[in-house]
């Protein structure tokens, strides 16, 4: 189990991003991180993946721990290897210039076992689009395709959490609803906790057990499934719903005026 | 025209040189965005270490490897030491800070080396070759081949090899290789160090002909032009940009002086064609495009 707690994060010593956020990623399950741009949520993985000091970021508070161990300025390669979690960037954890089994073999690399040949089927079982186009760069695959890469790569190091960030980014509709399918697959049949982020809401609920609202830097609401889609705010300024459902007149959608209850 | 041959021959062989110094550059530039100006010292250094080792009396085959796991040694101390402490800074600084690595390697080498010339020799069967009237030493063609040799073993490692890939990647995006569990401060140290063995190559095929002296580094400049037409992230560019350079140098020392009346035409040569192509094509002749996907 990851917990993180209190944590209040700056990048280049004055921007603060983060403002004591705290929250638990129970192993086995897919929790959600909804939030809009700019709230923090990238930031959040950097952290947790340890690659925060690269883009300049400095944890000044508060901590992140993995089953009780405390992880928050560890070397990412470390957190990357010893504590199987990986991230996924949102630009895609592939390497434009290699191909697609270049990809997938630097992703093993860091094994030392000999199963890696069966994970590699087990990639384009679950991607059978992928066969296709084993010549090309992967920069030129589609974004689809490049995220079904990007997993590809993840699975390949066996992880035992992955960090998404974003992953219906720039897909057509039906390649997301395929996209968290395989997601939801991936959780269930190899027992990998993920942590999603989303700006689509609605799709990431569909697969969340747990979620967690962050608003600048801030954690405002956690639930289960249940009660996120049932709390009205999230209901309002998440999935699109008008106060009860209907389309709203523009002069009653007056958000400034419109108070968040997060209490609610 | 009846040099021809022997012009574009000599060219060919000193142009493989110059290529393998090339992609001793290319290496650190794609991995780091790092232009290694103390390219020439490293040559210099590998030299001196065959030199070292060939004064010990060692046999050939033990030189072979010895003075260039050496010198990657010592290449990968200098990312180790300096470079690495400068990780995250701007690539333009540290590319400064190896202009700095280069004065010291010259007076280092100055005071241990000393100021007379060495020569190696390395006891390998005569290759004189006699093609079509064009007469070429057996020096010229051993440091082809090895050249050669060099070259090819390098692009197979680096296309198929796992660690090839590895670096490739690295070069690729160093954070998307950490995250997958990839140490890429590892990797970049054995990139300075394959960069190095392959550097001492270069310097061993300048000095086997001519000879070691502490400021030979010079030649690490002739690279620069080699690597700018090539692309400075292109294997295969610095390859056939080195060829290129090589047959232009000779070409225009047997043709365009005499013809030109400009005597020592051959030093800006290079640099002229340099010229042409940046204006037709800035990325040089295999530049890498960013792939952007829009």
């Amino acid at each position: 189990m990851i917990v993180v707690e209190g944590l209040r994060v700056v990048y280049k010593d004055v921007i603060s991003v983060l403002h004591g956020v705290s929250l638990r990623l129970e192993d086995g399950q897919i929790t959600t991180l909804l939030g809009a741009n700019g709230a923090g949520k990238t930031t959040l993985l950097r952290t947790l993946s340890g690659v925060l000091q690269i883009y300049d970021g400095e944890v000044l508070e508060g901590s992140v721990k993995i089953n009780d161990i405390e992880v928050t300025r560890l070397n990412p390669v470390m957190i990357a290897r010893r504590f199987g979690i990986v991230y996924i960037v949102e630009e895609r954890t592939v390497f434009p210039q290699l191909n697609i089994m270049e990809n997938l073999k630097c992703a093993a690399s860091s094994r030392k076992d000999h199963h890696v040949a069966r994970d590699m089927d087990r990639v384009f079982e679950l991607f059978p689009a992928l066969r296709s186009r084993l010549a090309f760069k992967s920069g030129y695959l589609s974004g689809g395709e490049q995220q079904m890469l990007s997993l590809g790569n993840a699975l390949m190091t066996r992880p035992k959490t992955l960090l998404l960030d974003e992953p219906s980014l720039g897909l057509a509709p039906i390649l997301v609803r395929e996209m968290f399918r395989v997601i939801q697959r991936i959780n269930e049949e190899d027992q990998i906790s993920m942590f999603l982020i989303e700006q689509n809401a609605a799709a990431a609920m569909r697969v969340a057990r747990y979620g967690y609202v962050i608003e600048n830097g801030r954690v405002v609401l956690e639930g289960t499934r249940n009660e996120l889609e049932n709390n009205e705010d999230i209901k309002e300024f998440y999935l699109g719903a008008g106060g009860e459902g209907q389309k709203k007149d523009y002069h009653q959608s007056k958000r400034y005026k419109r108070k968040k209850r997060w209490l609610g | 025209m009846e040099y021809l041959v022997q012009v574009i021959g000599s060219g060919f062989f000193q142009g493989v040189i110059y290529a393998l110094i090339a992609v001793s550059l290319v290496l650190i530039y794609k991995s780091s965005e790092v232009f290694n100006f103390s390219i020439g010292e490293f040559c210099t250094i590998g030299a001196v270490f065959f030199f070292i080792l060939q004064s010990l009396g060692l046999p050939l085959w033990a030189i072979i490897p010895g003075f260039m796991l050496m010198t990657a040694l010592f290449a990968g101390l200098v990312e180790k030491l300096i470079i690495e402490r400068l990780m995250g800074r701007n690539p333009l600084s540290i590319t400064l800070v190896t202009i700095g690595i280069s004065s010291i390697l010259v007076g280092f080498l100055l005071i241990f080396f000393g100021a007379n010339p060495e020569i190696i020799e390395l006891d390998l069967p005569d290759l004189t070759l006699e093609i079509a009237g064009a007469f070429f030493i057996s020096t010229q063609v051993w440091n082809g081949l090895i050249a050669a040799s060099a070259l090819a073993a390098l692009l197979l490692f680096y296309k198929f090899a796992t660690m090839g890939i590895l670096m490739r990647a690295t070069a690729d995006s160093q954070v998307k290789a950490i995250v997958l569990g990839i140490n890429a401060r590892r990797i970049l140290t054995i990139t300075w160090a394959i960069s190095g063995m392959v550097a001492a190559l270069g310097g061993m095929t300048v000095a086997h002909g001519s000879a070691i002296s502490y400021d030979m580094g010079i030649v690490g400049l002739a690279a620069i032009p080699v690597v700018l037409l090539g692309g400075l992230e292109s294997i295969p560019g610095a390859i056939i940009g080195g060829l290129i350079i090589g047959v232009v140098e000779t070409i225009s020392t047997f043709y365009l002086e005499p013809f030109l009346g400009l005597p020592g035409f051959q030093a800006i040569a290079p640099y002229v064609v340099l010229l042409l192509v940046l204006m037709v094509r800035p990325q040089g002749l295999f530049g890498q495009e960013l792939i952007e996907r829009v």
